[in-house]
C-alpha cells in the first residue's frame, strides 16, 4: 500500500469525531440520491415492464356489441394485423362478497368475458388464469387488495336472471388502465360463455364488445389504425386506444413525479457536494502546515490531493452506500403503492445497476470535492503554507466589542472559509425552501386535484372582451385569449385534428406539453404538434402541416416541435392566433384562466361569476380523483421528507463542524477567564454572521438559480409552483437562526464541560 | 476569608497534589504528593527533565486542570470548591497564564489579544492603560497592530506575556516562557517577569533556561512526578 493511502487511513482513524460527521453528511447525501433513483426506476419503467409481461396488445378497440361473424372477416382483411382476440364486456354488474367471508362488501364491476384462457394484455400476478370452468373468476389486483379478498373465496354476481356464484382463482393486472380504486369500477374476468349466457344483455350469435390486436410491423401502425377506422364502419361508439397512447397518458402523470423527484435530488446533491467541498476546504485550511511539511519533504501536489481524496472516498464508500440503501427503502413503499394504482410492475430488483452507478459517481464526486481544495492549497508557496496563512484583518484596530461582535469578527476574518461555509449552508437552506414550497403546492393540489398538470384550470367562453376584468380579478395569476378549431388533413382519412391557438409564443406558457423534440413555437406560422399527429402523418420538425379548417380556410403551419400530447390521440397542433384566424376568421375566442398557486379554481370561478363572467373548469391532464392525487402526494411527500430532513441535518452538521473548528479559540478564551456565557456569545456571534449571509445567499440562489432550473425541469408538466413564499421564508429564517444559536450553545456547553487543558489539546 | 497556616500568607499553595492520567492498566501518576507554597513577591522556578510533570503541575496551580487528589489554594480560595464557571471568573482577575506555545487567537491583532482579558472583565479603561504600559515595556509598539501570524516567535511570546499581565493578577504562571526564544528576546521576557515580582506578584515558571533559573528565589526540581 502506498504512503498516500496509509496517511489517509491513519487520518480517518485519528479523528473519529470528524470521520463520523463526514460519514453522516455523506450518508444523508446518499439517502437523497437513493430516494431519487428508486422512484425514477420504479416509475420510469413500470408500465413497460407490466406491458411486456402482460403482452399488452398494440391496439385495443371498444364498441357496442357486434357479432363475431361480422367483425372477424373485417379484421382478417387488414394486412398488418398479426393476431386478435375478442372479449365481451358487460357493465355495470353488481358484485358482493359472501357473508361467510367476513364483513359484506358490495359494488359494481366491469365484467370481461374471455374467449381464451390466457388472453393477451392480462397478467396473472397471483393464483392462476381461467381454466374454462363456468364458476371461476379472476379479479384485478386493485379490487383484491381494497376488498381484502383471498384466493378460493366466493363472489356473488347479479346475473341476467338471478344471482351467480363464482370462486376467485387468480389475481391479475391489465396495464392499459388505472387500477381500482383509481378507476371507478374494478375489472373482473369470467369465461366468455358465462358472461354471454348468464350476464350480458347483448343479443345475437357470439356478440363481442372489444378486441385486442397485435400488428406485425409497428412502424406501419398509423396505416393500420386508419384501415381499422375504415373497417369500423357501422359499429357504434368505437374507441381505439394504442399501446403508445396508453403510455403517453400514464407517463404524463408518472413523468411529472419523476421529474419533480429528479429535480430535487439534483438540487440536494449539489448542496451536499458543496458541503463536502467546504468541509474539505476547512480541513485543508487547518492542515496547511502539514501540507507545507509534506511539500517540504518532497511530496508532489497531486499526491497530496490524492491523499485527501482517498481519505474522504474511503468514508464515502461505506456512508454513501448505506445512504443509498436507506433512501431507497424510505420511498420504496410509496413508489410501490403508486405503481399498483397505475397497474404497473416494480423493478425486478429493489436495488439495481442504477443505484450502483449513482453511488459510485457520488463516491467519486465526494473524493474530488475533498481533493480539489487540497490541490489548490498545495499550489501555494511552501513558506506560506508552513506559516498557515488564511486570515485577513477585519475591523478597526484596537476595537473589540462585546463577545458577540468578537465572534462575528472571528467569522469574517477568514473570508474564504466563511464563503465556503456560507455556500454550503445556503445550499441546504435553499433545498429546505424548495421543499417547503413543494409541500405547500402539494397541499393545494390535494384540495384541488385538477390543478396537477395543467396550466389553466378555467375557461371563459364567448366573452373575449372580459380579458382585462378577468386579469384584474384577485386570485388570477394569468389569463390569455385562446382559440380552438377542428381541421382535417387530406391524407389522414378523415379523423379531425384539433388546432389550439394562443397569441404567438404563448401556447408554451398556457398549454406547454412536454417537448419531445425540436423547440417551442415562437412566431406566426409555427406549430408544435402532438406525437400522435406527427407519427400518423409521418411529419417531423421543419415540415409543413397543411389542413383544412372546419370553416373551409387552409391552415399552413411549419412544425418546429413535437410534444407529448395525451388528449385526442395526440392529434393536436399548437399554433398562434394570427395564423388560425387568417384561415378561419370567425373562430370563437375563449379566455384561459390560471389561478394563483394555492387558490382553488372554484373560488376564482365564483369571483368571476360575481362580475357576470361565466367560467367552466377544464379537466386535469392526470386522471382526476382525490385518491390518485393522494397517492402522488404521498410519494412526493416521502421524497420531500428525505430531501428536506437530509438538508436540515446537513446544515446542522456544517454548523457543528464550524463550531468545532473554534475549539482552540474557545479554550484560550476560557483559559484567560472567559465564562461559559462569553464562549456561547462568541460562537453565537460567529454563527449569526454565517447564518445571515447564508440566508441571503439561499434566497438569491433560489431566486436566480433554483427557480429557473426547476421551472425548466418541471415546466413542461404545468403548474407546480415552487417560487418563494414569504411565510415559508420567514419560518425557514427563524429556524435557521435558531439552529445557529442552538449549535453554538451545544458546542459552547461541550467545551465548557471538559477541562481547559484537554480543550487546548483537542484536535 | 483566609485560612490559617502557611497558606495564609502564600499567594498560591498546593498540598499533596496527585494527578493520574488514564484508567485501569493504563493509569499512571504523572504527579504525586507535590506540595509547595509561593508568596507575594516571590519567583519560583520549576526544573526537571521533559515529561517529569512540570506542565501538569502548572496547569493544576492555574485551575486549567483538576487534581486527582490534593488541594490548590490561590489567594486564599480553594480551587476545588469552585464550579467551572466560578473558576473561569476567578482566573480572569487572579491568574495570568503564559503558555509554552503562546496560544494567541489567530484572528485578533496583537493589541486585541493583549486587551481581551480586560474586555471579558469589562475593565476597558484600566485595561487600556495597563496594556499601553506593557506594550511600551515589552517593546511591542511597532508590531502591535499585526496578526499573530505575522509576528516572530519572540514577539508572540511577549504578546502572550502582556496578555497574562494586563489584569494585574496576583499570580503569574509561565510554562517555558523563553523556551522558543533567542537570547535577546529571552532577556526582555526575563526582565518583565522580574518587574512583576518586584511589583509584588507571585510568579511560578517552568524553565530549562539557566539565566531565568538564576533570577529565581527558589528552584524546585521535579523528577518522575515527585519533588526532589
Ligand atoms: N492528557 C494526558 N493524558 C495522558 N498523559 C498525559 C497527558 N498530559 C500529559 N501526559 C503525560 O504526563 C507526563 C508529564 O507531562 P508534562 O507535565 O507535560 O511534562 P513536562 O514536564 O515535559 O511539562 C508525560 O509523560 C505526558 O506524556
Ligand atoms: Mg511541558
Amino acid at each position: 500500500m502506498s504512503a498516500v493511502v496509509i496517511r489517509a487511513l491513519a487520518a480517518i482513524r485519528a479523528r473519529p469525531a470528524s470521520t463520523l460527521i463526514t460519514a453522516l453528511g455523506l450518508f444523508l447525501a446518499g439517502a437523497i440520491l437513493g430516494s431519487a433513483v428508486t422512484t425514477r426506476e420504479a416509475l420510469g419503467g413500470g408500465l413497460e415492464r407490466a406491458q411486456r409481461a402482460a403482452q399488452t396488445a398494440d391496439i385495443v378497440a371498444h364498441f357496442d356489441p357486434v357479432a363475431l361473424d361480422t367483425l372477424g372477416p373485417r379484421l382478417d382483411a387488414i394486412a398488418n394485423i398479426a393476431d386478435w382476440s375478442p372479449r365481451i364486456t358487460a357493465r355495470p354488474v353488481n358484485i358482493a362478497t359472501r357473508r361467510a367471508d367476513g364483513p359484506r362488501r358490495t359494488g359494481t364491476a366491469e365484467v370481461n368475458g374471455l374467449l381464451l384462457d390466457q388472453p393477451r394484455g392480462l397478467l396473472i400476478v397471483a393464483g392462476r388464469g381461467l381454466s374454462g370452468r363456468e364458476d371461476e373468476v379472476v379479479v384485478e389486483r386493485g379490487l383484491f387488495t381494497a376488498w381484502h379478498l383471498r384466493l378460493g373465496q366466493g363472489l356473488r354476481l347479479r346475473g341476467r336472471s338471478g344471482p351467480l356464484f363464482v370462486r376467485i382463482v387468480g389475481v391479475s393486472i391489465e396495464p392499459d388502465v388505472l387500477a381500482f380504486p383509481l378507476a371507478s369500477r374494478p375489472r373482473i374476468y369470467l369465461p366468455y360463455e358465462t358472461v354471454r349466457n348468464r350476464i350480458s344483455t347483448a343479443r345475437g350469435r357470439l356478440p363481442v364488445t372489444a378486441v385486442a390486436i397485435n400488428v406485425t410491423d409497428r412502424t406501419r401502425l398509423a396505416v393500420t389504425l386508419a384501415q381499422l377506422r375504415a373497417a369500423s364502419f357501422g359499429l357504434d361508439r368505437v374507441t381505439i386506444q394504442t399501446r403508445t397512447g396508453i403510455r403517453l397518458a400514464i407517463d404524463q402523470a408518472s413523468g411529472l413525479i419523476s421529474s419533480v423527484i429528479v429535480a430535487f435530488a439534483i438540487v440536494a446533491l449539489v448542496a451536499a457536494l458543496v458541503m463536502i467541498a467546504a468541509a474539505a476546504y476547512a480541513r485543508v485550511t487547518r492542515d496547511l502546515a502539514t501540507i507545507g511539511t509534506l511539500r517540504a519533504i518532497g511530496v508532489s501536489n497531486p499526491v497530496i490531493a490524492a491523499s485527501y481524496a482517498i481519505e474522504v472516498a474511503a468514508i464515502a464508500v461505506v456512508a454513501i452506500g448505506a445512504g443509498v440503501v436507506a433512501g431507497s427503502v424510505a420511498v420504496a413503499g410509496q413508489a410501490a403503492v403508486l405503481l399498483e394504482s397505475f397497474n404497473e410492475l416494480p423493478p425486478p430488483h429493489p436495488l439495481g445497476l442504477g443505484h450502483a452507478l449513482v453511488a459510485s459517481a457520488a463516491v467519486a464526486a465526494a473524493g474530488m470535492a475533498a481533493g480539489a481544495p487540497a490541490l489548490i492549497a498545495a499550489r501555494r508557496p511552501v513558506v506560506e503554507l508552513l506559516r498557515g496563512a488564511a486570515i485577513v484583518r477585519t475591523g478597526r484596530a484596537g476595537v473589540i466589542g462585546s463577545p458577540l461582535l468578537l465572534g462575528a469578527r472571528l467569522a469574517l476574518s477568514r473570508p474564504f472559509r466563511l464563503a465556503a461555509a456560507v455556500v454550503s449552508i445556503a445550499g441546504g437552506i435553499a433545498v429546505v425552501l424548495v421543499m417547503a414550497s413543494l409541500a405547500r403546492t402539494l397541499v393545494a393540489t390535494q384540495d384541488n386535484p385538477q390543478s396537477l398538470g395543467v396550466r389553466y384550470s378555467l375557461l371563459v367562453e364567448d366573452s373575449p372582451g372580459a380579458l382585462d376584468a378577468v386579469r384584474s380579478t384577485p386570485g388570477v395569476a394569468a389569463a390569455a385569449i385562446r382559440y380552438e378549431a377542428l381541421a382535417v388533413n387530406a391524407y389522414d382519412l378523415g379523423q379531425p385534428l384539433r388546432i389550439v391557438a394562443f397569441d404567438a409564443g404563448r401556447s408554451g406558457v398556457f398549454d406547454g406539453r412536454p417537448l419531445l423534440s425540436g423547440r417551442r413555437s415562437l412566431g406566426p406560422g409555427e406549430a408544435e404538434v402532438g406525437e400522435g399527429l406527427a407519427s400518423s402523418l409521418g411529419l417531423a420538425e421543419g415540415q409543413m402541416l397543411i389542413a383544412a379548417a372546419e370553416g373551409g380556410g387552409e391552415v399552413r403551419l411549419r412544425i418546429v416541435g413535437v410534444v407529448r400530447e395525451p388528449t385526442n390521440d395526440g392529434r393536436v397542433a399548437y399554433a398562434d392566433a394570427t395564423t388560425l384566424l387568417a384561415a378561419q376568421p370567425g373562430t370563437a375566442a375563449q379566455i384561459a384562466v390560471r389561478p394563483t398557486a394555492g387558490t382553488s379554481p372554484e373560488i376564482v370561478k365564483e369571483r368571476l361569476a360575481a362580475q357576470g363572467i361565466t367560467a367552466v373548469p377544464t379537466g386535469g391532464l392526470v386522471p382526476s380523483g382525490a385518491s390518485f392525487v393522494a397517492a402522488v402526494v404521498a410519494l412526493l411527500r416521502a421524497v420531500a421528507a428525505v430531501n428536506g430532513a437530509g438538508s436540515v441535518a446537513l446544515t446542522l452538521l456544517a454548523l457543528v463542524v464550524l463550531a468545532r473548528e473554534r475549539s482552540e479559540t474557545v479554550a484560550i478564551v476560557r483559559a484567560i477567564g472567559g465564562s461559559r456565557r462569553h464562549v456561547a456569545m462568541l460562537l453565537g456571534g460567529a454563527g449569526l454572521v454565517l447564518m445571515t449571509l447564508a440566508l441571503v445567499t439561499a434566497v438569491v440562489a433560489q431566486w436566480l438559480l433554483l427557480d429557473p432550473i426547476i421551472e425548466r425541469l418541471l415546466g413542461t408538466y404545468g403548474v407546480l409552483d415552487v417560487s418563494l413564499d414569504g411565510r415559508d421564508l420567514a419560518l425557514t429564517a427563524v429556524g435557521a437562526m435558531l439552529a445557529a444559536i442552538a449549535s453554538s450553545l451545544a458546542v459552547a456547553l461541550r467545551y465548557s464541560r471538559i477541562t481547559v487543558r484537554r480543550a487546548l489539546h483537542a484536535e | 476569608m483566609r485560612t490559617e497556616g502557611p497558606a495564609a500568607t502564600a499567594t498560591v499553595s498546593a498540598r499533596e497534589l496527585r494527578r493520574v492520567y488514564g484508567r485501569g492498566h493504563a493509569a499512571r501518576a504523572v504527579l504525586d504528593s507535590v506540595s509547595l507554597a509561593v508568596g507575594p513577591g516571590e519567583l519560583v522556578a520549576i526544573l526537571g527533565p521533559s515529561g517529569s510533570g512540570k506542565s501538569t503541575l502548572l496547569n493544576l496551580l492555574g485551575g486549567l486542570d483538576r487534581p486527582t487528589a490534593g488541594e490548590v489554594v490561590v489567594n486564599g480560595q480553594s480551587l476545588e470548591s469552585l464550579s467551572e464557571a466560578a473558576l473561569a471568573r476567578f482566573r480572569r482577575t487572579t491568574i495570568g497564564f503564559v503558555f509554552q506555545s503562546f496560544h494567541l487567537i489567530p484572528e485578533l491583532s496583537a493589541w486585541e489579544n493583549v486587551l481581551l482579558p480586560a474586555r471579558l472583565a469589562r475593565d476597558r479603561h484600566g485595561g487600556r492603560r495597563r496594556a499601553l504600559a506593557l506594550v511600551e515595556t515589552l517593546g511591542l509598539g511597532a508590531v502591535i497592530g499585526q496578526l499573530p501570524i505575522d509576528l516572530s516567535g519572540g514577539e508572540r511570546q511577549r504578546v502572550a506575556i502582556a496578555r497574562a499581565l494586563v489584569m494585574d493578577p496576583p499570580l503569574v504562571l509561565a510554562d517555558e516562557p523563553t523556551g522558543n526564544l533567542d537570547a535577546a528576546s529571552g532577556a526582555v521576557v526575563i526582565e518583565v517577569l522580574a518587574n512583576a515580582v518586584t511589583a509584588g506578584r507571585a510568579v511560578v515558571l517552568v524553565t530549562h533556561d539557566d539565566r531565568l533559573a538564576r533570577t529565581a528565589h527558589r528552584v524546585i526540581a521535579l523528577r518522575d512526578g515527585r519533588l526532589e
